[in-house]
């Protein structure tokens, strides 16, 4: 139980940390039991807050990125112009292929019923 | 990209829009910068990783679907596979960090207080870096990023609950090594 308060206060302490509040006062008076093992271990997420400043990539760096990868998709992505023209192409070789197998089709129709009219008939 | 924005509408137009890909660029390449910098403590492979993180993210956003992972956090998990590849490549090759050595020789010159305050952020980043990669993880993304425990748990795959008690024990891991100061193989002591 006094594990999970401590857990909840300390969860609590870092989100303040994140927004400048640094007094641990009102934290330690949320558990009077266990102020010295509380004060301890936000004393410690105090330093590591400290530690852990943001650093600035260089601006050459992001600008440099930014353009690569601006690059790098204008190379994936065709351009509409492209995708329509390349959906025209694959509608008429589509409707090319659906021609020449309706074209097949009826030749062996035609063939078959001249076949079925000059077979003799036998009797 | 305005705050109001629907970043999940921002991230649709991207597949289809580099110009929307490059809004989420802009939100998002210093946070990943930040994230990858302290992972491998320098400037070089911090740009490094951090370009690759973006192109493969722009290789795979058609893919991306937004299944309780948002893409923050699809990003910054992109981003913890880059750093545990680059770890497990030089885990096979010793090197220096270029930035240890810099601070190194910036103590000789700078005054006496600012050597105290760089001597002690240097312990405990090594400290830090002595904790087993979760845990690292779990400080930089509260600590530099600032995300919720909501948002950590979703980089990390884990409850709003387990991280809370992830750091408590991280706390408790970083007094003891701090107490001892650091040993193992982060020297100081």
């Amino acid at each position: 139980m006094k594990e999970n308060a401590l857990t909840e206060i300390l969860a609590l302490q870092a989100n303040g940390l994140n927004v400048g509040e640094e007094d641990l006062q009102t934290y330690l008076a949320m558990i009077p039991g266990q102020q010295g093992e509380l004060k301890s271990l936000m004393t410690v997420a105090a330093r590591v807050k400290k530690a852990l400043l943001p650093v600035e990539p260089s601006s050459a760096f992001v600008r440099g990125l930014h353009r690569s990868l601006l690059a790098m998709a204008g190379h994936k992505q065709p351009s509409a112009s492209l995708l329509a023209r390349r959906g025209l192409l694959i509608g008429a070789a589509a409707l090319g292929s659906a021609l020449s197998i309706a074209g097949i089709i009826a030749y062996i129709v035609y063939a078959r019923a001249n076949a079925g009219a000059r077979t003799p008939v036998h009797g | 990209m305005s705050i109001e924005e629907n970043e999940a509408a921002v991230v649709e137009r991207a597949k289809e829009d580099p110009a929307a890909f490059g809004l989420l660029y802009q939100r998002y390449v210093k946070k990943i910068y930040n994230y990858v910098y302290y992972r491998t403590g320098n400037h070089h492979d911090a740009e490094d990783l951090t370009a690759r993180t973006f192109y493969h993210a722009l290789s795979n956003i058609g893919r991306y679907q937004n299944r309780g992972v948002p893409f923050s956090a699809w990003l910054y998990r992109i981003a913890h596979n880059q750093v545990a590849n680059w770890h497990r490549d030089r885990s096979r090759r010793k090197v220096i960090a270029l930035d240890e050595l810099v601070v190194a020789s910036r103590r000789k010159v700078a005054p006496e207080s600012l050597i105290e305050a760089a001597e002690e952020r240097d312990v405990l980043l090594k400290a830090i870096r002595q904790l087993p990669p979760e845990r690292q993880q779990l400080l930089i993304l509260k600590f530099t990023t600032e995300l919720s425990n909501a948002e950590i748990g979703q980089v990390m795959g884990r409850s709003e609950g387990a991280i809370k008690s992830l750091y408590h024990r991280t706390l408790l891991a970083l007094r003891e090594k701090l107490a001892g100061k650091i040993g193992a193989d982060g020297e100081m002591s």
